[in-house]
């Protein structure tokens, strides 16, 4: 069973917070965009990784 | 002049002529101290120390692990004991260096004489006050020496030359890498030069001794098997090549740089920020990076703290440049999934589509400085930084957070380095896929943070409207000044 998860981060806040987005359709629509903006280039860092990777292979010090 | 020539610690103190000092610490410490030693010694001494303590007879661990395995199986053999010496930044009598009140207060370090040639230069750790440049940054660990009964202590970055049989530079840079693990942290083995060896004996490509070098892969995976997550890099393959490297040497992590067939040991940097052009205007981030304008190396050949420097120097600094740099690897904790370059693209992304929010920030050039913590680091220096408002110190110190933390923070150009005015905090625990990687933003105007995931449940991401927030200092804590 999981702990009390509703804890006040500042103890008798009088401020509060809000909701950054107000409907679930509006988080919704920022996770798509954000997904669909940054899965193509951590795509192509790991690409990048894998060919540094294989010349890895090569390099010879010493 | 020499003190107590016959006894098992004699002195070498400065009467005002360098070559007559050193020509006397040489007669004290021959056999085993040669001229290439010497003048690897001067390069970083000559200007502070003022008296050498020459320790006979002294069992030297990471030797004794080489002469053991492999220099005793010769018909010559070397002598299996080193000579130790030990240097002060004042001139010390006999009685000094009982009293480590005293002697503490002037140790700069010491470094072990090997009979090993070319190169007698073995386990050495010196203080880098007065060596290295100001305004550079390195990592640092602390040793506690005993000189004859004398406690003393000393924090810098391991240095070891190579012996040319067991140890090439490969090995070398390896060891100066797990030795400043394995005395920072305790959850890292101690390793010694033979053992380092064997790490590769599953993917030699020829005998082991006399080593012939290894490729960077096979130092990746000597990595790997003494409990590191390893990442490489090759300049051809990397966007911001310079940058990734920059970005894991201020996350505290000393990375193996390849050159053309040598590799060597960065652990620092020293950024200028008076000589480097102001920043294009078009730019509205300018990474802290480009400030820096020379990497701290040790290169197993030469001697610690030297500059790498942008364009190249002339020595004391390495005779490489930027553009030398082939590729490094970075000995990445275990914890750590999440890699600089998807870290750098989530956070702009992030920061690009909450612009908006960050009025103070919407009309001028901002300094962005990424760097990898724990959360103990982080939450350690809350207090003393106050976070620019009260309530985002409070809110920061009582969110649970992951062990590894990836910070970027955001200051003016004008106000920078001295203060930043609010940072984007990603989980490095987290792979670049996931969104509730994400933890928290932090603008003058507002804190956005994820409250669900910080109490382990859905992401649940909420914003706080704040009021007088300040500049505040940037974090310091994974490099030394």
């Amino acid at each position: 069973m999981n702990q009390k998860q509703d804890i006040q981060l500042i103890p008798d806040d009088k401020v509060g917070f809000e909701p950054l987005f107000e409907t679930d359709e509006e988080y919704r629509k920022f996770c798509d965009e954000f997904t669909a903006a940054v899965t193509p280039q951590l795509n192509e860092n790991r690409m990048k990784r894998r060919k540094s990777e294989e010349a890895a292979r090569k390099q010879l010090v010493g | 002049m020499i003190i107590n020539k016959e006894t098992i610690l004699p002195l070498v103190t400065y009467e005002g002529a360098l070559p007559t000092f050193w020509e006397e610490v040489k007669q004290l410490a021959t056999p085993h101290i040669n001229e290439n030693a010497i003048k690897r010694l001067r390069a970083v001494l000559d200007h502070r120390v003022k008296t050498v303590a020459v320790e006979r007879h002294y069992i030297d661990k990471d030797y004794r692990d080489t002469f053991s395995n492999y220099h005793s199986k010769r018909f010559a053999t070397p002598d299996s004991r080193c000579i130790r010496l030990h240097f002060f930044g004042k001139i010390c009598r006999p009685d000094e260096l009982r009293k480590p009140a005293i002697a503490n207060k002037h140790y700069i370090g010491y470094s072990i004489m090997r009979p090993t040639r070319p190169n007698a230069l073995g386990r050495t750790l010196l203080n880098p006050d007065g060596i290295i440049l100001d305004g550079a940054q390195i990592c640092t660990t602390r040793e506690h020496v005993n000189l004859l009964g004398c406690d003393l202590t000393v924090s810098g970055f391991p240095f070891i030359s190579q012996d040319a049989d067991v140890t090439v530079c490969a090995q070398s840079a390896l060891w100066m890498i797990l030795r400043y693990f394995s005395d920072r942290y305790p959850s890292y083995a101690e390793a010694a030069p033979y053992q380092i060896g064997q790490l590769t004996s599953d993917y030699t490509l020829g005998r082991l001794y006399p080593s012939s070098g290894l490729t960077m892969w096979q130092m990746a995976e000597a990595l790997r098997l003494s409990g590191f997550h390893p990442l490489t890099y090759y300049r051809e393959y990397t966007d911001d090549f310079e940058h990734l490297l920059y970005t894991y040497i201020e996350s505290g992590i000393p990375c193996l740089i390849g050159l053309e067939g040598h590799v060597i040991v960065a652990y620092g940097h020293r950024s200028n920020f008076e000589g480097n052009p102001t920043p294009d205007k078009d730019k509205s981030i300018v990474f802290s990076s480009y400030f820096n304008n020379s990497f701290i190396v040790s290169d197993d050949n030469e001697f610690p703290y030297q500059p790498l420097m942008r364009q190249g120097g002339t020595p004391p600094a390495s005779q490489y440049k930027f553009s030398d740099i082939d590729s490094f690897v970075v000995p990445l904790p275990e914890k750590v999934f999440l890699t600089a370059e998807d870290v750098q693209k989530l956070t702009m992304q992030i920061f690009d589509r909450h612009r908006h929010l960050w009025d103070t920030f919407s009309s001028t050039q901002l300094v962005a400085r990424t760097f990898l913590t724990t959360v103990r680091s982080f939450k350690r220096r809350i207090g003393e930084r106050e976070m620019g408002n009260k309530d985002v110190e409070n809110i920061y110190r009582n969110l649970p957070l992951p062990h590894f933390i990836w910070v970027t923070e955001f200051g003016l150009l004008d106000e920078y380095p001295n203060f930043v005015r609010g940072e984007i905090i990603w989980d490095a625990t987290r792979n670049g896929h996931e969104l509730v990687g994400w933890i928290a933003l932090h603008a003058p105007e507002y804190l956005i943070i994820d409250i669900g995931s910080a109490f382990n449940g859905p992401q649940k991401i909420d914003k706080r409207a704040l009021k007088d927030s300040g500049k505040y200092p940037l974090f310091v804590s994974n490099l030394s000044k």
